[in-house]
């Protein structure tokens, strides 16, 4: 079978299997190769997380099983970035996000492996961690002229502010400016309508799907 | 278990308290702070919902301490109030608590997750629930809750914990998600395991709350009863959070919920209470539907 596509299903294999080492290992032999970075990503570490993210909806693989891919795809893609610059072929930035879980809330989980999956997609992120307050996000989404703003929240009791980080939008002005994407366990298609978001993302996978549809990307 | 507690786990269904979180916001507590704080801030808030509870027909009631573990106040740079709030937490309980009632100590989640996942070990979080437990029985609780545990390891660590700081009753909840292939935790814990695993660590009662509504607890009760011999805790969400007219509501009645909570009883739960969205009113209408004799047992 032609070598080049052994890395690629091996990548793909080692990011199911959650295998940090053997993602580096083969993106190092990637390059030692001459296989172009790119498409390492695009053929075989994209399609592994992708896999992880199907098995995901199916109920086989549950959180730590993403967020172990999700190490692994960071690690692999460490080694590759630099050899990507390198070749004048920086990852062409899809959009610019704003990222953060809602003010009184510290969940960072999924706002974080979505930060990621953003990341690996394509995607600048401004990751402002959690418990944001609202004024801030809004702030920095300005400052850092953002296309998305993705807030999470996993308490009924801080879901409120997504509806606020809105409402404070209309107030400047600005709503227009910025797509908003709600997720977090409680929240629901029916809540992201109620609030006017311009999207829910139920999972990681689908925060990174609605991500780019809102881009346009 | 405690003698008076275990007969009337016997006896009939038991009643718990609906929401906390869902009371306070509607009292004001606003994001930016942490429930816990009102036992400090406003006791007299949190006294006037327990007092509620228990005139609703609640025969047990929890302290407001669910994020009132070390590790999850430090997140806020709390921590140093641990003890206040704990202590605190179960004393303003234990003041409105009439003859026939029980005050448990809620325990949730850290919000931190063991290795590899995260950077904790089982142990580390064993001591942290100790020490909240300890706290919470010095206050002078009568049960142990520990309860919303996504993550069947920490929940154990939970059950050790409070084990060990006491021989007082330990209950504990996970809370499970409804996938295509069945009921699970987000961690990936199924139920059989989890109610065994949970009971070899010395639980006395097991069960789920959160996440789910009533259909589908239901379908978890069932499923929960063939799969333990020990008594089982109920609590539902009134479904997902909506807005409505600007206000964050919640779809399933007080009527409807109640009607539930007399399916649960007969599918094999032991003890009702609400979760999320749930208030005095569903305690009031689940009182006479939950606190009777154990259909076919």
């Amino acid at each position: 079978m032609n070598r080049k596509e052994d890395i690629f299903k091996g990548m793909k294999e080692a990011l199911l299997k959650g295998d940090k080492d053997e993602a580096i290992r083969l993106s190092k032999l990637s390059l030692d190769m001459g296989i172009n970075p790119l498409d390492s990503i695009n053929r075989g570490l994209t399609p592994g997380i992708q896999q992880v993210g199907k098995l995901w909806e199916e109920g086989e693989y549950f959180l730590p099983q993403l967020v172990i891919a999700a190490e692994c795809m960071k690690a692999a893609l460490k080694v590759l970035e630099p050899a990507l610059s390198e070749k004048g072929e920086k990852k062409q930035e899809i959009g610019r996000v704003v990222i953060g879980t809602a003010e009184g809330d510290i969940h960072d989980i999924g706002k974080t492996l979505v930060a990621t999956m953003l990341s690996v997609n394509g995607f600048e992120i401004i990751d402002l961690g959690a418990d944001v307050p609202i004024i801030q996000m809004v702030n920095r989404a300005i400052e850092e002229k953002a296309d998305l703003i993705c807030i999470s929240a996993l308490l009924t009791t801080t879901m409120p502010g997504q509806k606020r980080l809105i409402e404070l939008l209309r107030e400047k002005g600005i709503r227009q400016k910025f797509k908003v994407m709600v997720g977090g366990a409680p929240v629901s298609l029916q809540w992201a309508k109620d609030i006017e978001a311009d999207s829910y993302g139920e999972n990681v996978i689908e925060a990174v799907s609605e991500a780019k549809r809102l881009v346009g990307a | 278990m405690k003698s008076a507690l275990q007969e009337l786990i016997f006896k009939r269904g038991v009643l718990f308290d609906g929401a906390m979180g869902t009371e306070l916001i509607a009292r004001g507590l606003s994001s930016g702070e942490a429930s816990e704080e009102w036992n400090v801030k406003h006791p007299e808030v949190i006294k006037e919902i327990h007092q509620a509870y228990f005139q609703a027909g609640a025969d047990i009631i929890q302290t407001n301490t669910f994020g009132g573990s070390r590790l999850k106040l430090a997140a806020r740079e709390l921590d140093n109030l641990v003890r206040e709030v704990n202590i605190q937490a179960a004393k303003i309980a234990l003041a409105v608590k009439p003859p026939e009632g029980f005050v448990a100590g809620n325990i949730g989640p850290t919000g931190q997750f063991l290795q590899p996942v995260g950077r904790f070990t089982p142990a580390e979080l064993e001591e942290v629930f100790y020490e909240q437990a300890s706290l919470l029985v010095e206050g002078g609780v009568e049960l142990i809750n520990i309860e919303t545990m996504y993550d069947l390891e920490e929940a154990k660590a939970a059950v050790r914990g409070s084990r060990r700081a006491t021989e007082l009753p330990v209950f504990a909840s996970l809370t499970f998600s409804q996938t295509r292939k069945g009921f699970y935790t987000i961690m990936g814990n199924d139920v059989p395991t989890s109610l065994k695993e949970l009971e070899k660590c010395g639980a006395e009662v097991v069960g789920a709350n959160c996440t789910l509504g009533m259909p589908e607890m239901f379908e978890l009760v069932k499923l929960m009863r063939q799969n333990t011999d020990l008594p089982i805790i109920a609590q539902a969400n009134a479904g997902a959070p909506q807005l409505k007219d600007d206000k964050v509501t919640y779809p399933i009645s007080a009527e409807e919920y109640a009607s539930y909570a007399e399916k649960l009883l007969e599918a094999g739960a032991d003890i009702i209470g609400g979760c999320c969205g749930t208030g005095p009113e569903y305690i009031r209408l689940m009182a006479p539907l939950v606190k009777r004799e154990k259909p076919g047992r």
